[in-house]
């Protein structure tokens, strides 16, 4: 039983950092909430002798859990600002202008 | 000389416009998608107005642009753009442009409302693809969707019972679908910069495959005399999402 949860915390745990390198924000909650969740059953269930890796993924999945926090509160949505994409903008009000009038002329 | 000109007339524009709607104003949306059921913040969506004026008439711009946040351009990059030229008086649009950037795949669409008032000319183009021009009919009166949500905003909600609907007619992707957008009830919502905002709840309604499911398709419009959108909810064939108003300016 300890290796199961053991391989659930391990799977989650790279879900998780995965889910943290991508911008997943607090999706990347759920497999290293799960990560750690396994991991403390997994530390919990061992004999003391033996908690050596489950306390490992512990403080692994805790990290996890500190990295997706922090970027949560630190990192802002902003948006890029493009120049193509301002300059794509003000050429479409051109041709908007340049539309109008014609259309102006055929009334 | 000129610049009092164009400011005079920016001003008799400002008296004439519906007092909802105000010149230069500009509304910032965060926009999430439900990624395995919980909302993740994808893009921004910034309504604005704006004057356009030719040699002979004025015209309300209005425009949509939706683009994705920095951390998902490379990933998925969206830079939409949609606008419409409108009578700013009637709120007749005049032309409408579309201008799709969505993860590579590219539309341009154009829509010159003719004066006849029965016909649009469409010229629209997929990709690198050939492009299509149309001559499409339409009953009077049909709005492109960048004009429907601002029109909405002229119309006296005030008087609306749990239930009732206004109809409309819209155009999109060539084709032309009836809109009802039925009153739900009022409702306090979160409205960015405004704080909470009491709102109208407006169920969005029409036949077409491109919007799911009954009344999971809502708009909230402040209940005073702006009628801001402070949300809306969607649901779409590829999932729901979720836009939240976060800065309203020049309101």
């Amino acid at each position: 039983m300890r290796i199961f949860w053991i391989v659930i915390s391990i799977i989650f745990g790279v879900l998780g950092i995965v889910f943290t390198i991508l911008p997943m924000g607090t999706i990347a909650f759920l497999p290293a909430g799960i990560a750690f969740l396994a991991a403390l059953i997994a530390f919990l269930i061992s004999e003391k002798n033996k908690r050596k890796f489950s306390r490992l993924l512990l403080i692994i999945s805790v990290l996890i859990l500190v990295v997706i926090g922090g970027k949560k509160i630190f990192q802002k949505d902003t948006v890029k600002v493009e120049q193509q994409f301002i300059q794509q903008k003000e050429e479409s009000e051109k041709e908007a202008q340049k539309e109008l009038e014609d259309l102006e002329n055929l009334k | 000389m000129k610049k009092i000109v164009t400011i005079a007339v920016s001003l008799l524009l400002v008296f004439n416009l519906p007092a909802q709607i105000k010149l230069n104003e500009t509304l910032v949306f965060s926009g999430a998608y439900a990624i395995s059921g919980m909302m993740t913040n994808l893009a921004q969506l910034t309504m604005s107005t704006d004057l356009l004026k030719t040699s002979k008439k004025s015209y309300l711009h209005l425009s949509i642009v939706a683009a994705t946040f920095q951390k998902w351009d490379s990933y998925f990059k969206i830079r939409d753009l949609y606008e419409s030229y409108v009578d700013p008086t009637t709120f007749k649009p005049t032309l409408y442009k579309r201008n799709v950037y969505e993860g590579g795949y590219t539309k341009t669409e154009t829509y010159t409302f003719l004066p006849d008032g029965k016909s649009i000319k469409s010229v629209s183009q997929r990709k690198k693809g050939p492009v299509n021009t149309h001559i499409l009919n339409v009953t009077p009166n049909t709005l492109d969707v960048v004009t429907l949500i601002y029109k909405l905003r002229t119309v006296d909600l005030s008087r609306l019972q749990p239930g009732q609907s206004l109809a409309f007619k819209i155009i999109f992707d060539e084709k032309e679908y009836p809109v009802w957008i039925k009153f739900l009830g009022k409702e306090n919502v979160s409205a960015g910069n405004l704080g909470k905002k009491l709102c109208y709840k407006l169920s969005i309604l029409a036949k077409t495959d491109k919007l799911k499911g009954k009344d999971k398709n809502i708009i909230w419009l402040s209940a005073d005399n702006k009628k801001i959108p402070c949300m809306v909810e969607f649901s779409i064939p590829v999932g729901v999402g979720r836009l939240n108003l976060l800065k309203a300016e020049g309101v």
